[in-house]
Parts: structure tokens; C-alpha cells; sequence
């Protein structure tokens, strides 16, 4: 294993803090994870998207590791309206790494659905997706692996003209799970929704940094993350809009809505805002805490008991991710009662 | 395409006068051991103090430069005089014993005059001394001491000061946090009794006249049980072409039940590196109010930080950030709840033109067992044209779950609808952009006596002041 550094801050802070970056350890090479298609897959194999070459969600150190890793990436290019990807990522084995690269061609229309599970240790996903001009993608993605280790996500996203790009992330299994997302808003009217829902216990880790670059005029971004910190768990999440000169007209906002339910949690939030255009409109917010005691006071007067309260805040936080899936026979076959605690 | 602005840069002429160095004494140029013996020996310390002189430059020579903030490579220290004073300096309570020269700098200033018609007390520092302190007779017979801190040392306030210097900011801080422990020169002691009201403020201004100097104040603060106290702090100095540094230390020790406002409007001149340390620790029911304009400096470190110590302490700070040509600042606040139910509410705004760089950096810091903290912060960044830049970088690191915390950030421009409304009343462009920028900066103007609201006002017109288009 070697140690690298992933989900640095685009512009660092105070060292002490400790929220630069996140240590991680890698081995030195990774095996192909196991892929189960669906019947549903409607895509085939094509010519690689080498614009992305080089890039990870991660950061570019990363990005070393999965290009010395030989792993091949699984490339799809989505024509037409309404393809669709359904497919389940199994780390069955230590080390495991899955890789995708999808080019949304032009006015296409997609919603790719991927489930990772399993139990091997340190496993990865890399995923780099290329949108051409008026191109809409929607990216569910549902992380349930349940191992020692950390698990590593990225997803990088170019999005050109137009281009739409929806990425929705749940994380549920146990374990240590760190996701990068960084999507480049080059093209003119580029935008992208990123939701991210979590829910921490045990002595979980959970390490987001989440950027939207806008580089093109009156792109948009909305990022935000919610969900539930109990036990020992501890979430960082670093989430910024860099407004880079010449973006005239972009609009970002970013969110952290967070549940604290313990006294032993660590929550850490870092929304940056980096502005060198004038023209632009940024915001971001972050509310942390507990239950309130006017929220406990008003479902004890009806009657319902304060575990079952807690249940019911815990399950509303992930909830707001879950209404954000388009489909929902997808929401039900994917996440059925039982699996919000 | 919306309308793009240029602002041309302020007239300082109120600030940029300068008087030679006549018969001045300073000390080489540059850090060594035998410099900051010779200060202290100038300073007459106790050896305590040149222990601790010597065990801070120590510990510069081993800290780095930050790496995470504005570029300082201007900034050469074997190129800065770290002590300089008039050859015959000597401390007085009367002005007309001040050197003409050095009273003159005060008069337009304004220093004189405000102490007249509403100061309680003033301390007055050019280059590395102080040369006039003062404070009303009614204000001492309530018992405030408040004096030069090297004098107080020797006096009967002596261990207290022991007891208290650099605690709060030690030098192993940072690097220029030890560089001020090895070099400081001048600074004020404040102590106010238990249940004691100092009605109207007492003030400390300092000048810096020597090219290529620097000036490392302290002001040790002590607000006893139930006493109550506002200090205003201010700054100038005229322009040169070679760098100067400011590196104080301000040590703020609010008792219980207590109340300390600090105030601050920093008007540095564009050479300067304004690497400041401000740091306030509160006890059970106290309260720290902090209000900071930081309109000065090439080059600006400052993040005033407090440490909500006690049980239902509480802190408020209200700060606004103007940056324009040739200027990086970055400042912020830093807070850190570690009693019970304690409170901190945080309101900044900042503005950044012609190239100017403005960047908030803050933490909230909620320990574990700070049950029932309370935060809430809101932070707004202007920009005034297409060539500067705003970024912020705030960060939350909380601990226990018996807690509300909330934080909102906006960015934008002055709204184009805003400017027509204005215009359309019959008000130029140019007034219509002051009036909404002097509107912004409204959240630290009202919290200010009015004489410097007026003084920020001023500053922000003369920074208006430009040609459209």
C-alpha cells in the first residue's frame, strides 16, 4: 500500500484544521471489480472518451493511480433519447477497481443507474463522463459496500453547451467511503444538480469534496448534501463554486443540511466560494445540529415517542436525496422501506 | 452585455504626509540575537522578558512561512528595522511636550481632538514608542489603569502583566506571532476593576513614519468581573516604495459578566504587510464585541479570534474588508466554543476593486462537551468590476450534536436594477455606486461612535471616488 493525497481544496486553509486533503492508502495495484449488467442495459461498448483522460473526481494524484492501475475502463457512448445503464459494481475481493468512461453525444438523453456492494477492502470507482452540447445525464449512484478500508469514488464530468448533468449519490453500506466530484462547466449554459444523501454511524468516515467549476457564461450549479451523523461518525465536506474569470452570468449554490445525533460525532463543512468574475451570483449555507426541542416538543403532544422521532428526522435528511431520483419504481426497486433505519 | 466599471484608486493625501528621520535612533536593518538584545536592553526589561525574547526568536527561526495565504515575498525581514525612536524620546500625559514634529502628525490626525471631546484616555505611538499617554482624571479615580505596557511591567501591575503576556498568543503561534515576541516595542495595559463602567472610550493610535521599518505593539487588556469597557484601536502611515511590516499582538481577557468591545479601523498605507494577531478569551457571561474595518496594507493576515471559555459567554463580530489596487487582504475570524451554552454571531462584508483581492477565512470551532452552542454567521462580498477577486473560505469543525450552527455566504455585483432606481431619482452613477457600497458597509458604520463611522465613510467615498465607464 502507498499513501496518496485525495479531495484537496481548491484554495487551502489554515493547516492546524486539518481539512486540506484527505491521507488515503492505495495498493499498488488494483484488480477489475465484478460487473453485473442488467437486462436493462441498452448500451454497447465504443471508442473511448479520451477528453477526460488524466482527470479524476479524486484529484489528479489519483488520477496517476488508476492510469498506472491497467485497469481497463468500461466505455459506453449514449446516442438518441432515453438510454439507460443499469449496472451493479461487486467488490467481492480486496482491492478491487471499476472504471467507466461515457461520452453523452450530442442531444442525447440518459439515466445511468449504478449500485456498488460487497465486502473486499480499499476498493474504487472511477468514472469520467464527457457531455456534448445539449446533452442531458442523470447519474444515480447507490453505495452500499461494507468493508474495512476506505472505498474510493470519483466522478469527473466535462459538460459543453447546454449540457445537463444530474448526479445523485446515496451512501448507506458501512465502512469508510470518500467521493469526489468535480464537474467543469465549460460550455455556455452548462448546468449540473449534484445531491449527495448519507447515513453515518458506528465509527464510520465519510470525505466528500464536491467542486463546480464554471468557465462558461451563464452556467449553473447547485450542489447539495444531506443526511445524518450518529455514533462516532465524522463527515467532511468540502463543497465549492469557483467562478473563474469570463464566467458572465453563472449562478451557483451550494448546501449542507446535517443531523447530529450524537455527542461523540465530528462534522466538518467547508463550502468555498471562489470568485474572479464580477457577473455571477453564489451562495452557499450550512445548517448543523440536533432535533430541535420545539420539533421533539410538537410530535411528543402527538403522541410519538422520541426514538421513533429520530428514526423519522434521520430517514426525512436521506429522503431528500432519495425524491430526487426521476423514476420511481427505480426509487422502490432500489431502496425499499427496510433499508432506511 | 451588462455595463462594465473601472474605479480609479483613492487620494491618501490625509494620510500619505511623512516627516524625515531627524536624530532617530533604530537599530540595524534585519534579525539577529544581538538585535533583539539590544531592544531589549533599550527597553530596559526585566530579565524575564529578555528570556522570552530570546526563546521567541528561536522559535521564528524554526516555523515556516504560511503556505495557504496571500504571497509575502515582499517581505524581507534582513531588510526591516525593527526599532526605531525619536534619539530623545520620552513618554508624556501633555501634548505640547511632545516634539513638534511628531504632535503635528496627531493634530491632523485628529488624535488630539478626539481625546478633547470624547475619549476617555488616548495612547499615542510613532514608530516603536509610545510618545503621549493619557487618561481622564474621573476615569483613573474609577480605578481604570491604563498606560504604557513597558512602564506597567516595573509597577505594581508588574505580575500581573507576567502572568498574562503571551499566553493567549504564544509564540509558537505562528512565525510572526514569535518574530512579535522576540521585537515588540510599545503597546498599551488596560485593566478595568470589577463593576467598573468605563463610560466613553479610551484609544490607542499608531503611526508608522520610518521607511522600511516595522512596528510590533502589543495591548494586554484585562476587563475584570462585571467591568465594561469600549477600545478603539486605529492605524496610518504614509506610503513608501520599500516594504514595512506590522506585526502586533492584542491579548483581550474578558472577565466574568464582563463586556469589552474592540474596535478597529486599519488604514495602513498600500506598502505595508499587515500581519497582526488579535485574540480575546472570555469567561462565564462575558461578552466580546469585536468591530473591524480593514480598509489599508499591501498584504493582510488578520483573523481576530476569541475563545468562548465560560459558560453562556457570547461573541460578536462585525468586520468589513475594502480591497482595491495592489492590495491582498485576508482576514476573517476565527471562534471556539468550549463552555456551555455560549453564543457567537458573526456579520463581515467585503468588497473588492480595480484588481483587489478580498478573501474571508474563518472557523467555528465547537469542541466536544460545548453543549447548547449557538452560531450564526452571514457573509457578503461585493465586487465592484471585472478585475478583482473575492473568495471564501469558511470552515465549520463541530463536536457534539446539542448544538445550532448556521452559516450563509453570498457573492455578486451591485445590481443593475439598484443603480437605475438611484439614477432615475436625478443621482449620478458615481453617487448612486457610493451610496449602495456605503449602504453595505452599514453592518460596521452603526456599530462605531459616530466620529469614526464618519472616518469610514470618508474612507469609503474617497475609494469611490473614479471615473465610470
Amino acid at each position: 500500500m502507498k499513501e496518496i493525497k485525495i479531495n484537496r481544496l481548491p484554495a487551502p486553509t489554515w493547516r492546524w484544521l486539518k481539512v486540506n486533503d484527505r491521507n488515503v492508502k492505495v495498493p499498488e495495484a488494483f484488480v477489475p471489480a465484478v460487473t453485473d449488467d442488467r437486462a436493462e442495459n441498452l448500451l454497447t461498448e465504443a471508442a473511448s472518451a479520451d477528453q477526460t483522460e488524466g482527470e479524476s473526481g479524486l484529484g489528479d494524484v489519483f488520477a496517476e493511480v488508476i492510469e498506472a492501475s491497467k485497469v481497463p475502463a468500461r466505455t459506453y457512448s449514449i446516442r438518441g433519447a432515453q438510454g439507460r445503464l443499469y449496472f451493479r459494481n461487486h467488490y467481492t475481493e480486496d482491492y478491487m477497481l471499476a472504471r467507466e468512461e461515457i461520452r453523452a453525444e450530442a442531444g442525447s438523453r440518459a439515466l445511468i443507474v449504478m449500485e456498488a456492494d460487497g465486502t473486499g477492502t480499499n476498493g474504487a470507482h472511477d468514472i469520467r463522463i464527457s457531455l456534448e452540447e445539449g446533452a442531458k445525464l442523470t447519474l444515480v449512484e447507490v453505495i452500499r459496500v461494507d468493508h474495512a478500508g476506505v472505498f474510493l469514488d470519483g466522478v469527473y464530468t466535462e459538460a459543453a453547451d447546454k449540457a445537463e448533468f444530474n448526479l445523485i449519490q446515496l451512501v448507506l453500506g458501512g465502512g469508510d467511503v470518500c467521493l469526489g466530484e468535480m464537474v467543469k462547466l465549460s460550455g455556455r449554459e452548462a448546468a449540473c444538480q449534484v445531491d449527495i444523501g448519507y447515513l453515518l454511524d458506528g465509527n464510520k468516515e465519510f470525505d466528500v469534496n464536491a467542486v463546480a467549476e464554471h468557465t462558461g457564461k451563464n452556467t449553473n450549479s447547485r450542489i447539495g448534501i444531506s443526511g445524518v451523523v450518529d455514533g462516532t461518525a465524522k463527515k467532511t465536506f468540502r463543497g465549492t463554486l469557483d467562478f473563474v474569470k469570463g464566467a458572465a452570468g453563472a449562478k451557483g449554490e451550494v448546501r449542507d443540511n446535517v443531523l447530529l445525533m450524537s455527542d461523540e460525532v465530528v462534522n466538518r463543512t467547508i463550502p468555498l466560494i471562489l470568485c474572479g468574475e464580477e457577473d455571477v451570483e453564489g451562495e452557499h449555507g450550512a445548517t448543523i445540529g440536533k432535533i430541535s426541542d420545539e420539533a421533539m416538543f410538537y410530535f411528543a403532544t402527538r403522541g410519538i415517542p422520541e426514538e421513533q422521532v429520530a428514526e423519522m428526522m434521520a430517514r426525512s435528511m436521506v429522503d431528500q436525496v432519495i425524491a430526487k431520483i426521476p423514476d420511481e419504481t427505480l426509487r422502490r426497486e432500489l431502496l425499499g422501506e427496510e433499508d432506511i433505519v | 452585455m451588462k455595463e462594465k466599471t473601472q474605479v480609479a484608486d483613492i487620494n491618501r493625501s490625509l494620510y500619505d504626509f511623512r516627516n524625515e528621520e531627524k536624530d532617530a535612533f533604530r537599530v540595524e536593518e534585519g534579525l539577529t540575537e544581538e538585535i533583539v538584545r539590544q531592544i531589549s536592553k533599550e527597553k530596559n526589561d526585566p530579565e524575564w522578558m529578555l528570556e522570552h525574547r530570546l526563546a521567541s526568536l528561536e522559535t521564528y527561526k524554526k516555523i515556516d512561512v504560511p503556505d495557504w495565504g496571500p504571497s509575502i515575498e515582499g517581505l524581507n525581514m534582513d531588510n526591516i528595522v525593527t526599532y526605531v525612536r525619536p534619539k530623545d524620546n520620552k513618554m508624556t500625559a501633555d501634548w505640547d511636550e511632545v516634539p513638534e514634529e511628531i504632535k503635528d502628525t496627531f493634530e491632523k490626525l485628529g488624535i488630539p481632538k478626539a481625546e478633547r471631546e470624547s475619549l476617555a484616555g488616548v495612547g499615542a505611538q510613532y514608530d516603536s514608542e509610545l510618545v503621549y499617554h493619557n487618561v481622564r482624571k474621573e476615569v483613573e479615580e474609577q480605578g481604570v489603569i491604563y498606560t504604557d505596557l513597558e512602564s506597567a511591567m516595573h509597577g505594581p501591575y508588574g505580575n500581573m502583566i507576567r502572568e498574562h503576556f503571551m499566553k493567549l498568543i504564544p509564540a509558537t503561534d505562528h512565525k510572526f506571532a514569535a518574530l512579535h515576541g522576540a521585537v515588540w516595542s510599545g503597546g498599551s495595559f488596560v485593566y478595568v476593576p470589577p463593576g467598573v463602567t468605563v463610560e466613553i472610550p479610551l484609544q490607542s493610535y499608531f503611526r508608522l513614519n520610518a521607511p522600511g521599518a516595522g512596528q510590533f505593539e502589543h495591548t494586554l487588556i484585562i476587563v475584570d468581573e462585571g467591568a465594561n469597557l469600549h477600545f478603539i484601536e486605529g492605524c496610518s502611515a504614509p506610503k513608501y516604495n520599500v516594504a514595512n511590516l506590522h506585526a502586533g499582538a492584542v491579548e483581550l481577557f474578558v472577565g466574568k459578566n464582563a463586556r469589552l468591545r474592540y474596535s478597529t479601523i486599519e488604514n495602513w498605507s498600500k506598502n505595508m504587510y499587515n500581519l497582526n494577531t488579535k485574540r480575546a478569551i472570555v469567561e462565564e457571561g462575558g461578552k466580546m464585541e469585536w468591530v473591524s474595518g480593514s480598509f489599508g496594507s499591501h498584504v493582510s493576515y488578520l483573523y481576530p479570534m476569541t475563545i468562548l471559555k465560560g459558560n453562556d459567554s457570547v461573541m460578536e463580530f462585525t468586520g468589513i474588508t475594502f480591497a482595491g489596487a495592489g492590495q491582498n487582504l485576508d482576514t476573517g475570524m476565527k471562534v471556539v466554543h468550549t463552555g456551555k451554552r455560549t453564543k457567537s454571531t458573526v456579520n463581515t462584508k467585503s468588497i473588492s476593486k480595480d484588481g483587489g483581492i478580498c478573501t474571508y477565512r474563518s472557523v467555528v470551532k465547537v469542541n466536544p462537551g460545548a453543549t447548547g452552542a449557538v452560531s450564526a454567521a452571514d457573509c457578503s462580498s461585493l465586487m465592484l468590476d471585472d478585475i478583482s477577486r473575492s473568495d471564501t473560505i469558511p470552515v465549520m469543525d463541530i463536536r457534539t450534536d446539542d448544538c445550532d450552527i448556521g452559516h450563509e455566504a453570498k457573492i455578486g455585483r451591485i445590481s443593475d436594477e439598484a443603480i437605475f432606481y438611484l439614477m432615475s431619482r436625478g443621482i449620478s452613477e458615481e453617487d448612486a455606486r457610493t451610496m449602495i457600497v456605503s449602504g453595505f458597509a452599514d453592518n460596521v458604520s452603526k456599530e462605531l461612535p459616530l466620529e469614526y463611522a464618519v472616518e469610514m465613510n470618508n474612507l469609503i467615498r474617497l475609494e469611490m471616488v473614479g471615473s465610470i465607464g
